[in-house]
């Protein structure tokens, strides 16, 4: 069994976002996690779904502002105006339609977006104004009883698209890399994995022969391609497999990126993996780049 | 560092007004000890009247404290100030931050005009809680105000936005004319409780002010739990317990868009 995995020579290179963290809470874990996973949906990546979303943690009864069980999200954005819209829509549609639930806001920041501001609305002139401490909530009636939700949440600079690429021997193998990668990492605070499972398999890189389209498929990094384009994966990789990170900071990212490759190189199943690698564009895109080999010094 | 403590020197004749207490923060301790203070129709320095000890101006104890001290902590902004005694008249009134605790009781007007910070009496206070200050015609605009005893009359006049929690009784003529806040009283009310009210959540334990209101259907409400547990961890007490509620509203006054909530 090998006992270390190969690391290749490369960099993540990642964009600056915008951020932002609720805290969901309900009656129970159960519909907290509907709500939660809901609300997180279709928020993969922000080519096409506007905001990368993710659960950061659970929340206990002990640290939930109501004692409530629930969870806190984190959302990323390339704009202020896209998470507001994004953070608006999704709390509107997912959150105040989620039985016994209440949402809160997780951060605070020099700039505040609004949160219930508007969903207040609803309420059609029934809703309650009640500001406790420096914060506001509103009370909206819902056929439940009553949905409270803070008046705004805190905005911070994030970075998006820390990443790490595993290149295995076979799906199977990849997988259960990757699988033991995201639970090293899913209680890490500040830090979510947006794609399905915290796994994405169709990386991609900018452009396409059409047109009309901005990204297509990450031909270097297919197997089925290895002999038709400039492939960067070696004879025996028959799989490949990304991890993207998204982090309130660039040390969030760096420890998660360190954590899961760790994770990886403890497993038994490394001796099938062939390598470890990330995804850049050539240094041009993004402002900030995560060497592997310095992370994992 | 230790605590900034005054400690009287001798026992008061006259009244004394110590609202320059809350400027101590930005002062060195020579500067408080030699500040000025009248006291009768003489005016004295601070040491002369005090045994100041101690160097954190954020954190001021007042030992040995008598009602004849009036405005302790009057415009307070910051920091921490805790009286181990009785206190006089406008104790914190004005107040726009920070944590004041008397151990003790307050005479009238305790909290008037107050904007912000904690202000927790415990013991009794006279007439006049949160009321309106001298050139205002507000009351408690917002904050958290605690009475761990019994409050006069007048009390909570004027409120616009706030917490202000009675643990003991209030008297006559409480609450009139409240534009909005919460209000948590868990003793007995007087007369005349919550006259011309326009807006407002009561939590209550006696029921004789639900008459003039309707019965709300029995549900849950998600704001409750979430202000118990804001309270205990503010005031660090178990103030409320999240006993259920019976919520009413819509008052027989179609101006009175109050709710009240009477703990069972």
């Amino acid at each position: 069994m090998k006992s270390k995995i190969t690391i290749d020579n490369t960099f993540a290179e990642a964009f600056n976002m915008k951020a932002s963290r609720i805290l969901v809470t309900a009656d129970n874990l159960k519909w907290a996690k509907h709500a939660a996973i809901s609300l997180t949906g279709f928020a993969t990546s922000v080519i096409a779904c506007g905001v990368e979303a993710g659960i950061e943690c659970k929340l206990s009864r002990k640290i939930s502002p109501d004692g409530r069980d629930g969870y806190s999200i984190l959302l990323f954005s390339m704009s202020r105006s896209a998470l507001e819209k994004q953070l608006e829509t999704r709390v509107g549609q997912c959150i105040l339609t989620c039985p016994t639930t209440a949402v809160f806001s997780g951060m605070e920041g020099d700039d505040m977006i609004p949160l219930g501001k508007n969903l207040r609305y609803f309420g059609d002139g029934h809703q309650i104004s009640k500001k406790i401490g420096q914060k506001r909530f509103w009370r909206v009636p819902v056929m439940d009883g009553e949905f409270l939700c803070e008046e705004s949440t805190g905005r911070v600079p994030a970075i998006g698209g820390g990443n790490i690429i595993i290149l295995a021997q076979d799906r199977v193998s990849c997988l259960k890399a990757c699988e033991t990668a995201i639970e090293s990492i899913e209680n890490q605070p500040n830090v979510i994995t947006p794609f399905p499972g915290g796994v994405v398999r169709s990386g991609s890189k900018v452009g396409s022969k059409y047109k009309s389209l901005i990204a297509s498929t990450n031909d270097e990094f297919c197997p089925t391609l290895r002999n038709i384009v400039k492939s960067k994966l070696s004879k025996n990789v028959g799989c490949v497999m990304e991890i993207v990170i998204n982090g309130l900071t660039r040390d969030d990212i760096e420890i998660a990126m360190r954590t899961a490759i760790k994770a990886i190189s403890k497993n038994k199943i490394s001796a099938k993996i062939v390598a470890v690698s990330a995804g850049n564009y050539g240094g041009k895109l993004g402002q900030h780049k995560f060497y592997l080999k310095r992370i994992l010094k | 560092m230790s605590h900034l403590t005054l400690k009287p020197k001798i026992k008061f004749k006259f009244r004394l007004d110590l609202n320059s207490i809350s400027s101590f923060q930005s002062m060195s301790v020579n500067r408080v000890k030699t500040l000025p203070l009248m006291y009768g129709n003489k005016e004295v320095r601070y040491k002369d009247l005090f045994k100041i000890t101690g160097t954190d101006s954020l954190n001021i104890v007042i030992k040995s404290s008598n009602e004849m001290m009036d405005n302790v902590g009057k415009n307070f902004i910051r920091g921490n100030l805790s009286v181990h005694g009785n206190v006089g008249h406008c104790c914190g009134s004005e107040m726009k931050g920070g944590k004041i605790t008397i151990f003790g009781n307050a005479l009238n007007r305790v909290a008037s005009g107050i904007s912000g910070g904690i202000l927790r009496v415990n013991g009794n206070c006279g007439d006049y809680l949160c009321g309106k200050s001298n050139h205002k015609n507000e009351g408690i605009n917002d904050g958290l105000v605690i009475i761990t005893g019994n409050a006069g009359d007048y009390a909570i006049q004027r409120m616009r936005r706030g917490i202000v929690i009675v643990k003991g009784n209030v008297g006559k003529n409480c609450c009139t004319e409240i534009i909005s806040g919460t209000v948590i009283i868990t003793g007995q009310l007087g007369k005349n409780f919550a006259n011309k009210i326009k807006r407002g959540t009561f939590i209550l334990k006696e029921s004789k002010f639900t008459k003039n209101y309707t019965k709300s259907n029995v549900c849950e409400y998600n704001f409750m739990p979430f202000l118990v547990k804001h309270l205990n961890q503010l005031s660090q007490d178990k103030i409320l317990s999240l006993k259920s509620f019976q919520r009413f509203n819509s008052h027989k006054t179609a101006s009175n868009l109050s709710e009240l909530f009477l703990i069972r």
